[in-house]
């Protein structure tokens, strides 16, 4: 089963340590790809470190949306290497509704 | 009433997006509008519906100062064919008593409206903090 992840949560807000849990349930059987968007995007920082985020990254498709980094002053060279920048919404979208068989949002 | 259709639908697929929070304060209006937006533009069916605070977004006479006017993208995206819903308990208890207080389009219904819209295999993606 190919999961969707859409994560609008930075670290620091409630909602992120449940997405942590919730992907750990799928890792290991399932594919998995990830959306950060909106305040997400502020996982994709090298600055950021955290072992359960980094395994999920490495096992999963993880993307980030271009312009929410720009909104909030985040450069191209500040993200982590593996994550593919999305311009447009219509990337997500597409993959949400002709990829995934599940999609969850946190 | 008839469902509005999206005239660049080229399928039947559906995404339903629920949103929970007012607007602005949160991003979250912002991204189910870029969201929905986009989702119309490709051709495929766009539901919200508005549970919680996110009743407070398709309110009438709207004057932000320094942001654009929710429901502004509201309209728009109904003139693209996209289905609101409002959650009628939530909007009540916020004071909506009637359609009157949203812009013209935005139907004020059951949450079980939102519990048919789920159980239709459509692709769901919930936003709020």
């Amino acid at each position: 089963m190919h999961i969707g992840f859409i994560l609008t949560k930075s670290p620091s807000e409630q909602g992120f340590r449940t997405f942590i849990d919730f992907s750990k349930l799928y890792i290991n059987n399932d594919q998995i790809s990830i959306y950060l968007v909106g305040n997400g995007v502020y996982c994709a920082r090298k600055s950021y470190s955290n072992p359960d985020l980094e395994k999920l990254f490495k096992y999963s498709k993880a993307h980030v949306s271009g312009s929410d980094l720009k909104a909030r002053g985040i450069e191209g060279e500040q993200i982590k290497d593996s994550l593919i920048v999305f311009s447009k919404y219509d990337d997500m979208v597409k993959d949400v509704m002709e990829n995934f068989n599940q999609v969850v949002s946190f | 009433m008839t469902t509005p259709l999206n005239e660049n639908r080229s399928n039947e697929e559906t995404m339903v997006i629920v949103l929970l929070d007012g607007p602005y304060i949160s991003q979250y209006a912002d991204i189910g509008y870029k969201m929905a937006k986009s989702a119309l533009n490709l051709g495929y069916v766009v539901k919200i519906f508005l549970y919680m605070d996110g009743v407070h977004i398709p309110r009438k006479d709207q004057n932000p100062r320094d942001f654009p006017k929710t429901s502004r993208i509201i309209e728009e995206l109904i003139e693209k064919g996209c289905e609101i819903k409002a959650c009628v308990r939530c909007a009540a208890a916020r004071g909506y008593l009637d359609q009157s207080h949203y812009v013209k389009g935005v139907q004020i219904t059951s949450v079980y409206d939102l519990a048919e819209w789920m159980d239709e295999n459509n692709k769901v993606v919930i936003l709020g903090s």
